[in-house]
């Protein structure tokens, strides 16, 4: 898979052929699942999680919230995306 | 007389050389310039880390002969980290339906509908075996690089519009090729091969299958392997494990299926994982002409029939691997009694893996 790759070429056209999902849901989807597995599977740090799923634009707001254990992101105030850990062995769900 | 004395040798599963809690490091005598290579190799770091540049090595251990002569970690990583797998979680779910084969809860050329009665019938025509070879004929568009997101099923399976059901999403695809006949490596396949096999055994070893069939039986401790929303494992992507818990899977495929004197596999199951489909001599449509694929695992044997070449010239054909999205793998060399667990986070295309393994060979080839 080259999903960096991919999500890297975020562009604002997503019309034409394939699935019917815009780059932004696919990016800020992506960021939220990524990173919340990284805090709280990987036990890596906030900083270390954010940098290593930011993607070139670095179009996403995130936020990680320790007390509920989940991760949500936000792209030009529409697209969203939300993860939620659920335990050690299912690590994070997208919602 | 060779076969013979496999035979024998994979019927003797020992309880002898394997890890108690944990593996213990054992030094090694000083082969500095081979070692020095290797680790010059595999952690110098390029520019600075937000910038992407490079050999990322996140960890690297080996065992040979079944100790723990190497084990180092770079970029804040830790033993106690466990580390995304990306695709290596397909090798772990392929040696899963082999326990459930052992265990008589699953047979490869079964129908998949057999096992899963949510599989539309226009797909009934795919064995478990081809799911677990990459034989379906699923029209599933693993990935193409430089078209846009939305040409994906695999982006559209994982965050998009197939993220809540993923194998549900799979199995609305058409059927492109006959079952069977053409080797196209997809993520979609392993996704439903978890479902499948999770409706095989669920009512035997529970909802939490991989712990109780494989993982608690290994002693791996730091494992998860994530679900969808219907409950499915991501069973091609997002598995997690520490380094020294991928070292104990690995090490129970070097011994053949073998945990302290327990068989846990088919005693030919890890032999024939390990050679080339029969589809890669029919009709490889993906990926680069070194991929060659056994059951979930990528070999390094040439197929000459589909201009297939060796992946890993510099090292020994024997050689199998998982093999994971930005540079995580999991080699079992059995020639030379090596299993090497390498993570990174390689976003370019600098690193050699081919290098590493002749790095790793020429130090581990000089330890008496």
């Amino acid at each position: 898979m080259k999903l960096l790759t991919m999500l890297i070429m975020v562009t604002f056209s997503a019309c034409g052929s394939g699935y019917d999902n815009h780059d932004l849901e696919l990016l800020t989807r992506y960021r939220a699942k990524d990173l919340c597995s990284c805090v709280f599977v990987q036990n890596r740090d906030d900083q270390y999680c954010i940098d290593w799923t930011v993607a070139s634009p670095d179009l996403a707001t995130v936020r990680i919230d320790h007390e509920t254990q989940t991760v949500t992101t936000e792209a030009m105030f529409f697209w969203a995306g939300k993860a939620r850990f659920v335990d050690a062995r299912r690590g994070c769900v997208l919602e | 007389m060779i076969a013979l004395s496999g035979f024998v040798i994979a019927l003797a599963c020992s309880a002898a050389g394997f890890p108690d809690a944990d593996w213990q490091a054992v030094e090694t005598p000083a082969a500095a310039g081979a070692k020095a290579a290797m680790e010059a190799h595999a952690f110098t770091l390029t520019g600075e880390d937000i910038e992407r540049l490079g050999v990322r090595t996140d960890s690297l251990l080996i065992l040979h002969r079944g100790q723990l002569i190497y084990e180092r970690y770079g970029r804040g990583f830790g033993p106690e980290n466990p580390h995304l797998l990306w695709s290596v979680t397909k090798s772990i779910m392929g040696t899963l339906v082999g326990r459930a084969v052992h265990e008589g809860l699953i047979n490869l050329d079964e129908s998949i509908c057999t096992y899963d009665d949510e599989v539309p019938e226009a797909l009934c025509a795919i064995r478990v075996l081809d799911l677990l070879q990459f034989t379906s004929g699923i029209d599933f568009k693993e990935s193409y690089e430089g078209e846009r997101n939305q040409v994906s099923s695999v982006l559209a399976m994982l965050y998009g519009v197939g993220s809540d059901d993923m194998a549900q999403f799979v199995t609305e695809h058409p059927v492109r090729d006959a079952p069977g006949e053409t080797f196209s490596y997809s993520t979609g396949d392993a996704v439903l091969l978890a479902r499948v096999l999770g409706k095989a055994v669920s009512s035997t070893f529970g909802a939490d299958f991989p712990w109780a069939m494989l993982f608690d039986r290994l002693g791996i401790t730091s494992a998860t392997i994530e679900q969808d929303k219907a409950g499915t494992y991501v069973g091609g992507s997002y598995g997690y494990m520490t380094p020294r818990d991928l070292l104990r899977f690995g090490y129970f495929l070097r011994r053949g299926g073998c945990w302290k004197g327990e068989q846990l596999l088919a005693t030919d199951w890890v032999d024939k994982a390990t050679v080339p489909n029969p589809a890669m001599t029919k009709r490889a449509l993906c990926c680069a002409d070194h991929d060659v694929n056994g059951r979930s695992f990528w070999l390094n044997r040439a197929v000459p029939e589909t201009d297939r070449v060796q992946r890993w010239p510099d090292a020994p054909e024997d050689t199998f691997a998982g093999a994971g999205h930005w540079g995580q793998y999991l080699w079992v060399i059995p020639s030379k009694d090596l299993v090497v667990v390498r993570f990174g986070d390689d976003r370019d295309k600098t690193h050699d893996s081919n290098e590493l393994l002749r790095l790793v060979i020429e130090w581990t080839d000089q330890l008496p």
